[in-house]
């Protein structure tokens, strides 16, 4: 099942250039956003595997601290013009603007390894957890609601959300419901 | 990129079509008809009254994921591309939608046992069908207005978000539906491989699969054509309108 890796980078070759080099890495849906307000909105909306952030970008955010922290399970990679950027610890890797083919290529692969490694080997077998959290998206539950039902914190639900779409290969809410419908773990008059 | 796999204006159109079938509907939407004996495919455009260079960009982007054309795709007249995507959105409602849900519906009646399963595919297509129509309707009624009113100049309004707003249009929302429209026609099809218990005729589930692999790759290289030619047009506009202010 495909990735889905943002791009935020205002620059239109820089992007097209990293999107081409990404698609020669793995299979990826490549989503550019450039506006700090959509790229918030829509990491809360999907399941994201890695951001690609520019630095200036960053700077306009209000807290980037809190940006990285976002998304327990997505990789942040921040392209940046200046050697020494600032909260290091915070993000995943640092690709400089003017590096060459040769260091990107490895950059990505060492930083979306375990992405990379992951798919196509599991089994589609849900843990019972997981099969929790598929019922109660497909009743129609947010993340919040779903936390507060079984008593788990928010990224715990968004983690299981994240290995039970992969193990399926199903990602939208709509499929995740059919799907459940199928297999009898909820019935169908509880689809909202 | 070798000569081999890019479409040129000396290739004969009839070779376009053996180089790659899939781009039969591509060629359909600029209305140019089979038939067209041993012609290029310069002299069939010029024949109907194509812009060449266009026509070619607009191929190649089909045939080649990696087909680029950054510094020619800013000099083409919007309404030339806005005009293509709108014929690519007649074919996706005219015949992409209505023709599978024929397809669903055969399955459906070709039931074995439970029929309850396939009902809910066929009910899971019809919400889709609504939200990729909604979605269509959308961009024809909000991103292409504010598009066009850009290259008109017909607003007085210098401030491109107070337009956005007026066309009701904004990038986030166009972006994720976009995703989630392709992401739906994905699940639809790993359901049908992997989870619907196979109680019906497989030769209609393979003619539906055939299918919405196709439609799958025609909206995604339609989603591509909007990313790589009209957005990056579109930024040179609002570019052009930030200087003029």
């Amino acid at each position: 099942m495909p990735f889905s890796v943002i791009i935020s980078e205002p620059s239109y070759l820089m992007k097209r250039g990293l999107a081409a080099l990404i698609g020669d890495i793995l299979h990826a849906e490549i989503i550019f956003l450039d506006d700090t307000h959509e790229l918030n909105h829509y990491l809360d909306m999907n399941m994201v595997q890695a951001v690609f952030i520019n630095e200036q970008i960053l700077n306009e955010m209000q807290d980037p601290e809190l940006f990285f922290q976002l998304k327990a399970d997505t990789r942040y990679i921040v392209l940046s013009d200046t050697p020494n950027i600032r909260n290091k610890r915070k993000f995943d890797a640092v690709l400089n603007r003017n590096a060459q083919k040769d260091d990107i290529v490895p950059l990505i692969e060492k930083v979306l390894k375990n992405e990379i490694n992951a798919t196509g080997h599991e089994e589609a077998i849900l843990s019972s957890r997981e099969q929790e959290v598929l019922k109660q998206v497909a009743m129609g539950y947010t993340n919040q609601e779903i936390a507060d039902r079984l008593h788990i914190s928010k990224h715990t639900v968004i983690s299981h959300r994240k290995n039970l779409t992969s193990k399926l290969g199903i990602k939208t809410v709509s499929g995740l419901t059919l799907y459940a419908v199928l297999n009898d773990l909820i019935p169908k008059d509880q689809i909202k | 990129m070798t000569k081999k796999n890019i479409v040129t204006r000396d290739i004969k159109m009839a070779d376009v079509i053996h180089m790659n079938y899939l781009l039969l509907p591509v060629i359909n939407r600029f209305d140019i008809k089979l038939g067209f004996g041993d012609k290029t495919v310069e002299q069939v455009c010029s024949e109907y009254g194509i812009n060449l260079s266009f026509f070619l960009d607009i191929i190649n982007t089909y045939h080649d994921p990696k087909y680029f054309p950054l510094d020619k795709m800013r000099e083409y007249p919007i309404n030339l591309i806005v005009n293509y995507l709108l014929k690519s959105h007649e074919h996706y409602t005219q015949k992409m939608l209505p023709e599978t849900e024929q397809m669903i519906d055969e399955l459906v009646h070709s039931c074995r046992g439970d029929c309850d399963n396939l009902r809910l595919i066929e009910d899971f297509y019809k919400k889709y069908k609504t939200e990729l129509e909604n979605h269509l309707k959308s961009e024809e009624e909000k991103f292409f207005p504010y598009v066009k009113a850009l290259i008109d100049k017909k607003e007085k309004e210098k401030n491109l978000e107070a337009i956005r707003r007026k066309y009701n249009f904004s990038y986030a929302s166009h972006s994720i539906e976009h995703e989630s429209v392709i992401t739906k026609l994905l699940d639809l099809k790993n359901i049908l491989i992997k989870y619907l218990p196979p109680d019906y005729d497989h030769g209609k589930c393979n003619n539906l699969l055939y299918w919405l692999f196709l439609f799958e790759d025609d909206l995604r290289d339609h989603e591509r054509l909007e990313d790589v030619i009209l957005l990056p047009a579109l930024e040179n506009i609002e570019a052009q309108y930030r200087q003029n202010k």
